[in-house]
């Protein structure tokens, strides 16, 4: 059938390069190299272009965005207002998706996801920022009238942005990805099948660490706190 | 967790997708002017199909100031040219840190 040739999206040569760098010859073997390349850009004119580009991660390889966020560190120390930049804007893209909840989002918002722990990695972010954000993928939009649009109650998508327990029984695929999760970060942690025994156990934590503070303030040694 | 007495870094968010830099930091600066040491601004999206919200962080010199500012600008209405109405939200911004006043120069 007779139809009229694909208009392609014509870049400027500039943003061609920077694409090229990014999205093709990025690997842990060129990271250097890239990263000299990106300092010689003309950069008052390239950076809102390279921000754009910084929040694709979901378009490259999931193994990849530590590369991204290892790239923000190396040019921080040029270019501080950038790796700013970049942090305000993942956690913006994330502060959206919960917003939007919307399907097709959801690879990226997952790598999205990867990438702000990947700056924690490279201490661009510091960890009550995580800690925040857990909490607000946690409580975002319950008890609001939005919340069936929001966080359906059958839908465990947000689970994969870690959370747990406040739904039903998993589907398999997440159940799985959360024994793999246990397995890798706490081998020793029992892990509470119900919200019931989970409440015992945080009371139990809650007077435990009653006493340990009481104590301390006896003793006077109050410097001490808990540090994560 | 930083306590709410000693943050300054703000987010302004739903800020109109078309306004312009200059239009908001007249808006800003009738009544903040001075009162802010760093300021960037991230213009939105206005196509049909991907419409995105503008926004800006500003960093405010005294924690005073950004409950000022809250008050001020926290649901503060901006109407463009077509009438649509775009309500703005005042947040404490999620990471806290500002660029250096002074960076290196890149000698590349």
């Amino acid at each position: 059938p007779e139809r009229s040739a694909r208009v392609s999206k014509v870049r400027p040569p500039l943003h061609q390069y920077i694409r090229k760098l990014l999205f093709s010859d990025l690997d842990k073997n060129t990271i250097e190299h890239v990263l000299r390349q990106l300092r010689k850009l003309p950069w008052s004119e390239c950076e809102p272009y390279l921000l754009k580009c910084f929040m694709k991660v979901h378009k490259g390889k999931y193994g990849q965005i530590h590369l991204i966020a290892s790239l923000t560190a190396g040019l921080s120390r040029y270019h501080d207002e950038f790796a700013i930049a970049v942090v305000d804007e993942v956690l913006e893209e994330i502060r959206l998706g919960l917003e939007l909840n919307d399907y097709g989002m959801q690879q990226r918002r997952i790598a999205h996801m990867r990438f702000l722990g990947e700056l924690y990695n490279y201490e661009h972010v510091d960890s009550s920022v995580i800690f925040e954000t857990l909490y607000l993928i946690l409580v975002f939009g319950h008890g609001t009238p939005e919340q069936d649009a929001l966080d359906p109650p059958e839908d465990s998508f947000r689970i994969r942005m870690r959370y747990i327990l406040s739904k039903g029984a998993l589907p398999l695929d997440i159940e799985f990805d959360l024994q793999d999760l246990f397995a890798e970060l706490r081998p020793n942690m029992t892990r509470y099948s119900t919200i019931e025994e989970v409440n015992a156990a945080i009371i139990e934590l809650e007077e435990h660490e009653h006493t340990v503070s009481t104590d301390k303030s006896i003793n006077g040694t109050d410097e001490n706190g808990v540090h994560e | 967790m930083k306590e709410s007495l000693d943050r300054t870094k703000v987010v302004l968010r739903h800020l109109p997708p078309a306004i312009s830099q200059a239009a908001l930091t007249d808006q800003i600066d009738s009544a903040f002017a001075d009162r802010y040491h760093w300021l960037t601004f991230r213009p939105g999206k206005a196509s049909l199909k991907h419409q995105s919200y503008s926004r800006a962080y500003i960093d405010f010199k005294k924690p005073e100031d950004v409950i000022e500012f809250a008050e001020f600008f926290d649901g503060h209405l901006f109407v463009n040219e077509k009438g649509t109405q775009f309500k703005t939200i005042v947040e404490y911004a999620p990471s806290q840190r500002v660029p250096k006043q002074w960076v290196k120069k890149d000698g590349r």
